[in-house]
C-alpha cells in the first residue's frame, strides 16, 4: 500500500512540473475511469481449502502426487451489470513446482524445497450467470485487447491472463456484462515427490492467492 | 519494460477506485500438513464378510431382518506414536435402507439393506481405550458405539473424549447385517448382497 502511494505521488508531481517547462517538456498522461460499478467475489468456506494431515506414505516418493480434487463455490455479485474479467494473483509466487501462470505455490518446507502446486479450474458447465441459457468462457493474454474464441471447455485461471464469460458461443468479442455469477470451481493440488522434501518433521502446505475482478 | 507496464497498470487501477478494490477481490487459502508419520490399517482376519445364501421366505415382511453377526478386527499400526482416526467411507453410498453402510440395490433399484459395525472394544498395546466419534472433521468428539460414514472414529483414555497418541491400536467390531423389510423389495430373482466400506486413516 505504501509503495503504491509513493508511485502515485511521483506521477502527480510529474504532471505539475510539465506546466513549468515550456518547449523541453514531454507529457505524461495518467488515464483511467472511475466506475460506480462494484462487483464482490466471495468464495464458500471463506476461500479455505484444508487438506488436513497427509501421511508421507500416501504420497509418491519419486513422482508427484495429485491429491483429491476439492470444490469451492464462487459467487460474484455486482450492483449493476458490468463487463469484467477475473485474474488470480499468487501470494506465494515462485514456490510452485511448475513455473506457469496457472500454477500457484504451496510455499517452501523447512529446507526451502518447493512443496507443490495447485490450480483453480472454472467449468462453464458448472457456472450460472444471470438468466443465460449457456455460459462460455473466453480469455485474454493481452490485458483485454484481444479475446480467445469463446467455448464451453473448462479452463484454469491465471495470474496474468484475463478470464471472462459470455453467453455467445464462438465469439471473440470478449466478456458480456454480468450482474450475478456463481460457479463451482475445482481446486487441483499436486505435491512434489517426497524424495525432494525435508520430512524430518511436518511440512506445512501454505498456499495463498487473491482472486481479483478486473473491470473492462 | 514489462515490469514498467505492470507497475503502471497497478497505478491506473488504484486511481480508478480505491474503495472498490478492497471489495473486488477475495482470498483463497490452501492449507494442510505433510507428516512423516505413517499408519497402516489391516483387517487381521480377512476383509470379507459372507452372510451366505438367504431364502427370501426367511425375511421379515414388514421389519428389517438380521442375517449376519460377524466379528472383525482392524489393527492400525503406526511407525511412531500419533493421533489419528478412522474415516469410514460407504462405497455403496445412497443404497443404505438404514443409517449405516449400504448393501447395494436390487435390479428394481430398491435399497437392499445395510450393515452396522458395532464397536466392541478399542485398545492399544497395553490398555483399553474408549471409542469416540466426530461429525465435524475432528473439532469436537463424543463417545462412539459404532462406525458410521460421515463420522471420524478415534479413541481416548477411558472416560475421556479427546483423541490421544498411540502407536498400535486394535478395533474389535461386530458387524450386523440387515436386509430391508421384504415387502419393500422385488425378490423374484436372486439378489446379490454387495456392501463395501473403506476405512481410511485420517491423521489428526
Amino acid at each position: 500500500m505504501k509503495r503504491i502511494l509513493t508511485a502515485l505521488t511521483a506521477a502527480l508531481s510529474m504532471s505539475a512540473v510539465t506546466c513549468a517547462l515550456a518547449a523541453s517538456s514531454v507529457d505524461l498522461t495518467v488515464s483511467g475511469t472511475i466506475t460506480p460499478v462494484a462487483c464482490t467475489p466471495i468464495f464458500s468456506n471463506n476461500g479455505l481449502v484444508d487438506y488436513g494431515k497427509i501421511s508421507r506414505q500416501d504420497l509418491n516418493l519419486d513422482k508427484r502426487t495429485q491429491l483429491r480434487d476439492q470444490f469451492l463455490d464462487l459467487n460474484i455479485s455486482c450492483n449493476a451489470a458490468a463487463r469484467f474479467a477475473l485474474i488470480m494473483r499468487d501470494n506465494r509466487e515462485g514456490s510452485a513446482i511448475v513455473n506457469s501462470e496457472i500454477y500457484y505455490g504451496l510455499n517452501f518446507d523447512r529446507s526451502d524445497n518447493r512443496i507443490g502446486l495447485y490450480s483453480l479450474h472454472f467449468d462453464p458447465a458448472s457456472t450460472v450467470v444471470d438468466a443465460w441459457p449457456e455460459v462460455y468462457r473466453t480469455d485474454s493474454t493481452t490485458g483485454g485487447r484481444a479475446w480467445s474464441t469463446s467455448r464451453s471447455s473448462p479452463i484454469p485461471i491465471g495470474a496474468q491472463s484475463y478470464l471472462g464469460f459470455t453467453d455467445v458461443a464462438g465469439s471473440t468479442a470478449g466478456p458480456v456484462a454480468i450482474q450475478n455469477l456463481s460457479s463451482r470451481v475445482t481446486l487441483v493440488t499436486v505435491i512434489a515427490p517426497t524424495s525432494t522434501l525435508d520430512l524430518s518433521d511436518d511440512a506445512t502446505l501454505d498456499g495463498s492467492a487473491t482472486l481479483e475482478v478486473v473491470y473492462l | 519494460m514489462k515490469k514498467y507496464f505492470a507497475a503502471f497498470t497497478t497505478m491506473a487501477l488504484i486511481s480508478a477506485a480505491p474503495f472498490a478494490l478492497a471489495a473486488s477481490s477475495t482470498d483463497l487459502t490452501v492449507k494442510g500438513t505433510i507428516t512423516p508419520v505413517a499408519c497402516t490399517p489391516t483387517f487381521t482376519g480377512g476383509d470379507v464378510i459372507d452372510v451366505g445364501k438367504i431364502s427370501s421366505a426367511d425375511l421379515n415382511k414388514d421389519t428389517n431382518t438380521l442375517v449376519g453377526t460377524n466379528s472383525i478386527q482392524l489393527v492400525v499400526s503406526c511407525d511412531a506414536s500419533a493421533k489419528f482416526a478412522l474415516n469410514p467411507i460407504d462405497n455403496k453410498d445412497g443404497t443404505s435402507s438404514g443409517d449405516w453402510f449400504g448393501l447395494g440395490l436390487t435390479d428394481d433399484g430398491q435399497k437392499l439393506g445395510f450393515f452396522f459395525p458395532k464397536v466392541l472394544q478399542v485398545k492399544d498395546a497395553t490398555t483399553s481405550l474408549d471409542a469416540i466419534k466426530s461429525d465435524d472433521g475432528g473439532s469436537t468428539w463424543v463417545k462412539a458405539t459404532d462406525a458410521q460414514a460421515g463420522y471420524l472414529l478415534s479413541f481416548s483414555t477411558p472416560g475421556g473424549t479427546a483423541p490421544i497418541d498411540a502407536e498400535v491400536v486394535t478395533f474389535d467390531f461386530e458387524v450386523d447385517t440387515y436386509i430391508a423389510r421384504a415387502d419393500s423389495l422385488t425378490l423374484t430373482d436372486e439378489v446379490t448382497i454387495d456392501g463395501s466400506a473403506t476405512f481410511e486413516v485420517k491423521y489428526l
